[in-house]
């Protein structure tokens, strides 16, 4: 019997009156990574910010483990759900080590002092995102992809099932882009975390998420695996660009480009 | 908290300085001997030597409390600069550009020309009017610049003096308009400590008191508002509550050195940034550093003030401002560069 761990059901979230969400129904499996595509202004942001609690729903419900996200306190949200944001102006003084200490936030009192566990959490939390290295530096002097793992590891240290990722790889060269995706889908493999993620990347979503949804204008019009997804039927009318689609050399999943390419 | 030690080091020394030649430095200069023989004579409850009489009456009934009330109104400046600094991220923030210690003299010269401070329960109301008005001054200047789910600098800076001339203006109205005694008020707003003596010390205490030990335990807090105030809600922090308390005791502060001390500008626009430059942008530190930095900043500024042109004196918060402007300007020049 499947367990799924997320259920929205019939989500609509407005921004200023501005239908930005309509309707939005599906579930995600424990253990799983659910990537979120559609072009510009689909609502991919929109609906990270929304299952991760900080936009109310105008209609429907998003549940985690049961429980309707928007009516939980801010840090048993953080308990449940973590959020590694883009790597954007991180304030430059803080240690790579303090900027993870803060994922132990939902666990602290007002003054924040950590405790030996917290401290151990921490350090496993750099050690799983590889980002050890970092632990000392400054963040000011760190490159995007550096930035980006900390903020992993930040999320890491919050000891959630779910991570949510609203386009990770954005700011990231090649290498990092595919170190990163490769360290989030051990951790799902190996310590059954799961793993919402937008991605404006066509190819890089397809090779690393189980699972595939479509959002084009609020609205998920197709949810499916990556091999159903990633056809140019279905892709081509949404982005405006004819498309085609090449198995990759291995035999494995498939790649999608535009066919000027 | 394990680098406090060397950052304590650094600042305790200057600060007893800065208290000893608030003592002892003015009109009539107190030398070491007598003063630290008087201080001991009061402390041990013996009698006054005869010859030190008139040094006895300027050090316990002038320059202690004076000193005193520097000290509370420096360390509120201080500490609530490096919380609304940390709270709206913008290194501009300052008690004093953001109108809110104007909108604090608002209150307090509400409450003064009314006639009520004549009655000693009257006096002590004047801090709550300050704080009535500073609160109110957040609120406007705060809502006014927020562009979205951010409040740019320049929109902080231009809501804050558009905010502050307007009270400014109502200032001056209320008190051209009262009968009271013009040139006291007068004095007091430019940021003197017109009125003399150990009451207003003790009027400031409990709110000093109260809105900085709120602020020196939010360093915490106001590390996870670095990152911006959604990444501070999804890391669990109660964003809302907290931006309340931090905003509702930095004002509190702020309110009650304005309400005895005066209007004084840039003490907490210069501490903060001395002390994250120095030590780090570590707000655990930086509150309770910027705290002690701003007592001592404002003794040094208050001992100036008596000093250049003796027998006169200046108003402090001249002092503060002919040194704050050019740091403010200073300081402008390095968030357009993106440093901060």
């Amino acid at each position: 019997m499947e367990t799924s761990i997320i259920q929205v059901q019939n989500l609509s979230v407005e921004l200023g009156n501005q239908p930005i969400l309509r309707e939005v129904t599906f579930s995600v499996q424990r253990g799983e990574i659910l990537g979120i595509l559609g072009p510009n202004g689909a609502g991919k942001t929109t609906l990270i910010r929304a299952l991760s609690g900080i936009l109310p729903p105008a209609k429907g419900r998003v549940e985690v483990m049961g429980r309707a996200v928007h009516r939980l306190s801010e840090s048993e949200r953080a308990r449940l759900i973590a959020v590694v944001p883009q790597a954007r102006h991180l304030p430059p003084m803080f240690t790579g080590r303090e900027v993870v200490q803060l994922g132990r936030t939902p666990y602290l009192n007002w003054l924040g002092n950590l405790s030996a566990y917290d401290r151990n959490c921490v350090q496993r939390a750099l050690e799983r995102a590889s980002a050890v290295e970092l632990a000392e530096r400054q963040v000011g002097e760190l490159s995007g992809g550096e930035q980006q793992r900390l903020l992993l590891a930040r999320a890491l240290a919050q000891e959630t099932p779910i991570l949510l990722m609203d386009e990770p790889t954005t700011h990231l060269d090649l290498h990092y882009q595919i170190s990163l995706l490769e360290s989030v889908r051990h951790l799902v493999d190996t310590e059954g975390l799961t793993v919402i993620m937008a991605l404006h990347d066509l190819n890089l979503i397809g090779r690393y998420a189980d699972r595939l949804g479509l959002l084009v204008e609020g609205r998920l019009i197709a949810l499916g695996t990556p091999e159903e997804i990633l056809t140019p039927d279905l892709l081509s009318p949404v982005y405006r660009v004819p498309l085609q689609r090449l198995s990759s050399g291995d035999g494995g999943r498939p790649i999608i480009l535009p066919t000027v390419l | 908290m394990k680098h406090t030690a060397r950052p304590l080091l650094f600042s305790i020394p200057p600060l007893v300085l800065s208290l000893l030649l608030s003592v002892a430095v003015g009109s009539v200069f107190i030398p070491p001997a007598a003063l630290f023989h008087l201080l001991g004579v009061r402390l041990a409850g013996g009698a006054i030597p005869a010859e030190w009489q008139t040094f006895a009456v300027i050090l316990f009934d002038l320059r202690l409390p004076r000193t005193a009330l520097m000290l509370l109104a420096g360390a509120a400046l201080g500490g609530s600069g490096a919380a609304f600094q940390g709270l709206f991220r913008n290194p501009l923030a300052d008690p004093y550009l953001m109108g809110v210690a104007s909108g604090a003299g608002l209150g307090a010269v509400l409450v003064l020309t009314g006639g009520l401070p004549r009655t000693l329960a009257g006096y002590f109301t004047v801090p709550i009017a300050a704080f009535a008005g500073a609160l109110l001054t957040v609120a406007v200047v705060y809502s006014l610049a927020r562009v979205g789910r951010t409040v740019p600098t320049t929109h902080l800076i231009l809501a804050g003096v558009a905010v502050s001339s307007f009270t400014g203006a109502l200032t001056s109205f209320l008190m051209l308009t009262s009968t009271g005694e013009l040139r006291r008020a007068l004095v007091w707003l430019l940021g003197g400590a017109a009125i003399g003596g150990w009451r207003p010390v003790w009027g400031a205490l409990p709110y000093v008191v109260a809105g900085l030990g709120v602020l020196c335990t939010s360093g915490h807090a106001l590390n996870v508002f670095q990152f911006g105030e959604e990444q501070a809600q999804q890391l669990g922090l109660p964003v809302e509550r907290v931006r309340v308390i931090i905003i509702a005791a930095a004002s509190l502060a702020t309110a009650a050195a304005v309400a005895y001390a005066g209007i004084i500008g840039f003490v907490g626009l210069i501490v903060p940034h001395l002390m994250r430059f120095f030590f780090g942008s570590d707000y655990r530190r930086v509150v309770p550093l910027s705290v002690l930095g701003g007592a001592t900043l404002l003794l040094l500024a208050d001992v100036l003030a008596r000093v250049v042109m003796a027998p006169q004196e200046l108003p402090v918060g001249m002092i503060t401002a002919l040194s704050g402007a050019p740091f403010f300007l200073w300081v402008l020049q390095r968030t357009r560069q993106q440093v901060y």
